[in-house]
């Protein structure tokens, strides 16, 4: 470097510290990450939306945000803002927060986790009114009514899927999805 | 080697040459087309093959996308499951989305060369399994033909997001097989081809060899031949044609000059051979002809008669009438003497006037002679050449085979010998040899070196004879006549040894002689006070060939110092018109010196009268001969009354020559004849003598007395040995 900036010259010792602190200062992942377990989770939601067809009036446009809403406690809501932005056939997808009892108008799927077994059926009837695609990680979930729920069958994470939820709620499953899933109607 | 291989297709014959041109084009077109056609098929068998592969892969791929996005290795596994069915797939691998192996199946069938993801652990790491998919994306179209298997690597997509890849490979051996098959079939198309081509080109090169080679074969044959007068006729318009167009040209050119050169050599023949002038063999082929029918006649013991003629007094005829005219004449002679003899004879002209014959199987000397008189007889008739007749007599000399000689040289002098003889014998006869001629011609060899000798020793002396004026009696002038005095015969007169002198060249020293002692003589006279009287000396015709006569004579003059008036040149008529340019200028020059000059033997030559006035001529002799007859025959008369009638128009002098009697006398007088000289008035006589008459006497008063009867005997007596 032959014209150094006169600074550097007078005062090389400063040169080292200010490197680090630029070496640190870089943006790194914002926020703690979500375990291992959760990332493939989060990663399971976003695909398994790909597979689904909502109701015709669920979306106002085919631009129109896909909105995940999600309810309860625990790292899952973390492990699906990785999703935010990203379209799930043309659908931007959106990430929100939501507590029990509140509004879940806009959503369209409706991730449940850590929430206790006693507000579940509420959440259920809850959604299957807005006709929401409900996925969780809770057992039996979708014993229980839910559409979707997450299970770990030989340390894997796999999914089942209630058919007649899902109908009622007018969704349509892909059957390349079907083929993955277990079966599971209420009650059973 | 290069440079041998050029050599060697250079050399090649151009048949060959033009089918290896025609097949090498169609050979190289068709291995291009042949290449063309190849990799085009490779390509589309490739291209086959691959749209199968890609279309398998995009069938796992979309089948496998869900589980693979959902992890599900079995139920990947279970979407390949298909393929394992297939014989030719070798190897099926999913990768998922981090790039690492998923699901692999590997076709349990027989040997193939090894696949680059074959031997990895399901564990390997991200890294190096896109190590070994570079490898496979690589060699993607390599391996097809290398490694005979092909790859496929085709992305797995999910709503426009890629979950993982699936690579298919499969063996390349259907490929690989249509593509052998591709390629024989183009091999043998080609072989088929070139046989083809062979065939063809061996018709179509016939085009341009056909016509080039029977170019060939016919020079080849004109060559052989030497037949110039064939000709080629070309096959078509091309070039070649052009080429049979000007081979033909230069045959009609080689053939023309052919045959000039072959006149040519006929002319040269001809003229080696032959006489131009009269187209008779010429001495060359008479030899050769002579010595061929010696030969013969030898053998068969045959006599051949070898017969020389002459032509007497050609000379006077090609110097009074012109050479055209003695050309001619030889002609007109040559055409006589062919058909005398018979057809196994041969005329031939030797040269000049001299011609010769041979006569084949000549029983005796008398049949010889009978062909000799033939010969003579054929003369007796004059020659028409042209408006003019002109008559001319031959001499022939005959000898026989083997009488007289055995070689034709000896033949040939032989027959010259006795044409001399006949000659000698007054010409217009024919002579047969004698060996006693022989001794004859020697006498005249041995005269010859005699008279050589007497022309160094002077052994001659001086005989002179007056003329006399027929008016005054007084003697005008005198004759010098030569004598040779032979030691052993005696006095000679000069028809003895003049002509001998001619032919050995010793006649201008003799004329010189004779003019010198002349000349001294006259000079003596006038130094003892006689009456100034001319001395006239004769000039021989050869003297006026030297071309030297005016010096020779002023040379003489001016050693003896005579007044030139004295001195008198007598020529004779044929040295008057031999060169007559020449002889007319100096003659005038002599005259204007005062020289008299007189025309000697007029009358006996062929002279034409209207030349006579254009010499400066001062004297006519009239000939003896006319003198003599002149009593006896009226016809001799009236051309004596002519030539002096028309001397005397020209304003000339006449002399009468060779006067003997008083009735001569008395005619010539009357005729109005100026001068006679005979024996008359006196023979020669020595200088002592030829002084007496030089007084202012009438010499002529003397004779008309009486003493003629004496003396015209003694002239009568003396005629034979009198002038020349």
């Amino acid at each position: 470097m032959p014209v150094m900036p006169r600074i550097w010259r007078r005062c090389p010792g400063l040169l080292l510290p200010v490197l680090l602190c630029l070496l640190l200062a870089t943006p790194g992942r914002l926020g703690a990450e979500a375990p291992q377990e959760y990332q493939v989770k989060g990663a399971m939601v976003f695909n398994m939306a790909k597979y689904i067809e909502w109701p015709a009036d669920a979306f106002s446009g085919s631009g129109a945000p896909l909105m995940v809403c999600s309810l309860g406690r625990g790292p899952f809501t973390a492990a699906l803002e990785q999703y935010r932005g990203k379209t799930v056939l043309g659908h931007p997808l959106h990430v929100k927060r939501v507590q029990p009892g509140e509004e879940l108008g806009e959503c369209h799927l409706l991730v449940v986790s850590g929430v206790e077994k006693r507000y579940l059926a509420g959440i259920l009837d809850q959604a299957r009114r807005r006709s929401l695609l409900t996925v969780s990680d809770q057992p039996d979930f979708a014993r229980l009514g839910g559409i979707i729920g997450l299970v770990e069958i030989e340390g894997r994470v796999r999914f089942e899927i209630n058919v007649r939820a899902a109908q009622q709620s007018r969704f349509k499953i892909s059957s390349q999805l079907l083929k993955l899933a277990r079966i599971v109607r209420e009650g059973d | 080697m290069r440079q041998r291989g050029k050599k060697f297709i250079r050399n090649l014959p151009l048949q060959r040459k033009l089918m290896l041109i025609i097949m090498s084009c169609c050979t190289a077109t068709l291995f291009v087309s042949s290449i063309f056609f190849v990799t085009r098929e490779a390509k589309v068998l490739y291209r086959d093959q691959q749209e199968y592969l890609v279309s398998l892969a995009d069938l796992i791929g979309k089948n496998s996308a869900t589980a693979l996005v959902f992890n599900d290795p079995k139920s990947v596994q279970e979407t390949i499951r298909p393929l394992t069915q297939k014989s030719n797939i070798l190897a099926v691998y999913i990768l998922n989305q981090e790039g690492r192996l998923l699901v692999r199946y590997h076709a349990a069938q027989a040997e193939h060369a090894a696949l680059p993801l074959e031997y990895l652990p399901g564990w390997a790491s991200a890294d190096d399994v896109a190590r070994a998919m570079q490898q496979v994306t690589g060699e993607a179209y390599t391996s097809s033909f290398l490694s005979g298997y092909a790859s496929v690597v085709q992305p797995i997509r999910l709503d426009g997001e890629q979950v993982g890849t699936v690579v298919i490979q499969a063996n390349a051996r259907g490929f690989l097989h249509s593509l052998r098959w591709t390629i024989l079939v183009a091999l043998g198309f080609m072989a088929v081809t070139f046989l083809v081509f062979c065939m063809f080109s061996a018709r179509l090169q016939l085009l341009i060899s056909a016509p080039l080679l029977g170019l060939l074969s016919a020079m080849k044959e004109i060559s052989a031949g030497k037949n110039f007068a064939l000709r080629v006729t070309k096959p078509c318009d091309d070039e070649i044609g052009l080429l049979y167009d000007g081979f033909n040209n230069m045959l009609q050119e080689i053939e023309e000059r052919d045959q000039i050169l072959t006149q040519r050599q006929a002319h040269l023949q001809q003229l080696a051979h032959y006489d131009p002038l009269t187209r008779l063999p010429n001495r060359t082929l008479f030899y050769d002809r002579l010595a061929q029918a010696l030969f013969h006649a030898e053998r068969s013991r045959e006599s051949v008669a070898v017969i020389f003629i002459d032509l007497d007094h050609f000379k006077d005829i090609n110097d009074t009438l012109g050479h055209r005219t003695g050309d001619l004449l030889l002609i007109e002679v040559a055409g006589r003497l062919a058909t005398v003899v018979r057809s196994c004879d041969t005329v031939a002209r030797l040269g000049g006037d001299e011609f010769t014959i041979f006569c084949q199987n000549v029983c005796s000397p008398e049949n010889a002679a009978v062909v000799a008189q033939k010969l003579v007889a054929l003369f007796a008739t004059p020659f028409r050449l042209g408006a003019s007749e002109i008559r001319v007599t031959a001499s022939v000399g005959v000898t026989l085979y083997p009488h007289d000689g055995r070689s034709v040289d000896e033949l040939l002098m032989n027959a010259d010998i006795a044409m001399y003889h006949a000659k000698g014998c007054g010409k217009n006869v024919y002579a047969l040899f004698d060996k006693k001629m022989n001794e004859h011609a020697s006498e005249r060899v041995t005269l010859l070196a005699d008279l050589r000798q007497a022309v160094e020793l002077g052994q001659f002396v001086l005989h002179y004879q007056p003329k006399v004026d027929l008016l005054t009696g007084k003697v005008t002038s005198v004759e010098a006549l030569v004598r040779w005095m032979h030691p052993q015969l005696g006095m000679l007169a000069p028809d003895k040894f003049i002509r001998l002198a001619e032919e050995g060249g010793m006649i201008a020293e003799l004329t010189d002689w004779v003019m010198r002692t002349a000349c001294l003589q006259a000079v003596a006279w006038q130094e003892a006070n006689l009456a100034p009287v001319r001395v006239a000396v004769n000039l021989s015709p050869f003297h006026f060939q030297r071309q030297d006569v005016k010096q020779s004579i002023c040379a003489v003059l001016g050693a003896t110092g005579l007044d030139p008036s004295l001195l008198e040149i007598e020529i004779t008529e044929s040295a008057l018109m031999q060169n007559d340019e020449y002889t007319c200028r100096v003659l005038s020059e002599l005259r204007d010196m005062g020289i008299t000059i007189s025309v000697d033997d007029f009358g006996t030559g062929y002279s034409s009268l209207s030349y006579l006035h254009r010499f400066p001529i001062n004297t006519l002799k009239i000939d003896r001969t006319f003198i003599l007859n002149m009593m006896k025959s009226s016809e001799d008369q009236a051309i004596v009354t002519a030539i002096i009638a028309m001397a005397k128009s020209l304003k000339m002098q006449i002399v009468a020559e060779g006067v003997e009697s008083v009735e001569q006398l008395e005619t010539l007088k009357d005729q109005g004849c100026h001068e006679i000289q005979g024996f008359l008035v006196s023979r020669p006589v020595n200088a002592e003598r030829v002084a007496r008459f030089f007084t202012d006497e009438d010499h002529l008063q003397l004779h008309t007395a009486g003493a003629e009867v004496l003396e015209g005997g003694i002239a009568r007596h003396l005629v034979n040995g009198g002038e020349a």
